[in-house]
């Protein structure tokens, strides 16, 4: 019980600063955006062409803004060295794991959504029935990526060039959970909520298998020196 | 005012032996061993660089030796809680002081009520609902023992904790470390203000280049 409370406590704190500071959410919302329209451009003027490569477009967008999401997330612990501070303080250390993990889920959520409803503006793409479930992909797309990237972060997070060894380590780890985002959106657009859910039902497990891997290790490569 | 309210502890004795710790090529410590138990105050004296504060982190278990161990045990057979107060003051800096104390309270499980009167004690409940990122340095460090002192530690471990204050906050600051030993609480301050630190304490350890130069009991002993 402990660590789930503890966990709750402990995203909480980074929502409420994040609230407080925006620092995160909107600057990579925007970046996200620029990456959307960026490669959209970069793919030519069809529309029809747009509409195909939106899910490969919106979730690569999410992505690399995901990364830098991450990295303002972890500034939090990083900054007066804070970690340090909850690691003698809680019973149960993997608590910083699974907040942390909590706490980008509901960001990355947030900005996946956001990027989504941009994507359909942008790109035109007709909203159908099957996009009803597009926020459950979204979210359980965040909840595979998240639970992924607390438990890399430690990993590079005393390294002097952290900023180019995150994206490195993280993005082999991250290509099924976008396959699965992509291949998820592309049965909703193409009206397939039977594929939909099967791909969703593949980030739950992502999800879980990586929620495991982090409960297992987090202790290990989280210890400060 | 107490600083803290808890009294019924179990005794608690840290034993250091052979601690050594070695960054890259550098020595920081050599050979250190070390023993202190519940209600004392231990003054860490030497000058900067001497291995006072890489004592202290080995001694909280944020670093680990190269050598040698450090052995918690607690009476009860329950596992101490230890507060670090260090040069960063573990402090998030989008919260507020009162914040950053109550988070600490309740992840240790510690009472989160009398967070504001820990602030108070230490003259810096004024700054209880202001961001500590706008806090002066003076006030931080005082936040920074508090946020310590909420988490209800068993061992206390402040690394310069009067750095960067004025002569009013100094005393407040060294009256509560007092208060925390005489709480049955075992404190272990690093400083290199000799006087100040001499004044409260039970006994020194000199560091020099990593080493233990001397081990004398303090004038406040010799009185009693």
């Amino acid at each position: 019980m402990t660590l789930v409370t503890d966990s709750l406590i402990l995203a909480r704190k980074d929502l409420r600063i994040e609230l407080r500071t925006r620092a995160a959410l909107a600057g990579t919302l925007v970046l996200g955006a620029a990456a959307l329209v960026m490669v959209g451009l970069a793919a030519g003027p069809g529309l029809g062409r747009l509409r195909d490569l939106a899910p490969s477009l919106t979730a690569i967008a999410a992505l690399f803004a995901s990364l830098a999401m991450v990295d303002r997330l972890d500034a939090i612990d990083r900054q007066n060295e804070a970690f340090e501070g909850l690691w003698l303080g809680l019973e149960d250390r993997r608590a910083i794991y699974l907040g942390k993990m909590l706490a980008l889920t509901v960001l990355q959520s947030m900005l996946g959504l956001a990027l989504w409803l941009l994507a359909i503006v942008l790109l035109d793409i007709p909203v159908v029935s099957g996009l009803l479930w597009l926020p459950a992909l979204v979210v359980f797309g965040a909840s595979a990526a998240a639970a992924a990237t607390a438990l890399v972060v430690p990993l590079v997070g005393g390294a002097d060039r952290r900023t180019v060894l995150l994206p490195v380590v993280m993005l082999p780890m991250l290509v099924p959970t976008l396959l699965a985002m992509v291949n998820g959106s592309r049965a909703l657009i193409d009206q397939d909520p039977a594929g939909a859910i099967g791909w969703t039902v593949v980030l739950i497990a992502e999800t879980a298998l990586f929620v495991g891997l982090g409960l297992l290790a987090y202790e290990a490569v989280a210890t400060p020196e | 005012m107490r600083v803290l309210s808890r009294v019924d502890r179990s005794p608690i004795a840290l034993t250091a032996t052979g601690l050594a710790k070695l960054y890259g090529g550098t020595l920081a410590l050599v050979g250190v061993d070390l023993s202190a138990r519940s209600g004392e105050l231990v003054l860490v004296r030497g000058a900067n660089g001497s291995g006072k504060s890489t004592l202290l982190r080995l001694l909280a278990g944020l670093a680990t030796p190269s050598a040698g161990q450090v052995r918690l045990t607690c009476e009860a057979g329950t596992r101490p809680r230890v507060a670090f107060v260090g040069h960063a003051g573990h402090l998030f800096a989008d919260l507020t002081p009162e914040e950053n104390l109550t988070l600490a309270a309740r992840l240790a499980g510690a009472d989160q009520t009398s967070a504001l009167s820990i602030l108070d004690r230490l003259g810096v409940a004024a700054a209880a609902r202001t961001r500590s990122r706008w806090l002066s340095s003076g006030t931080l460090r005082r936040v920074a023992l508090a946020r310590g002192l909420a988490t209800d530690p068993d061992i206390l471990l402040v690394d310069e904790p009067f750095a960067g204050l004025d002569a009013e906050a100094a005393r407040l600051v060294g009256g509560a470390l007092e208060e925390v030993r005489n709480d049955g609480r075992l404190v272990i301050v690093a400083s290199h203000e000799d006087a100040r630190s001499r004044a409260s304490a039970d006994r020194s350890v000199e560091l020099v280049a990593g080493r233990i130069a001397d081990h004398t009991a303090a004038e406040s002993v010799l009185a009693r």
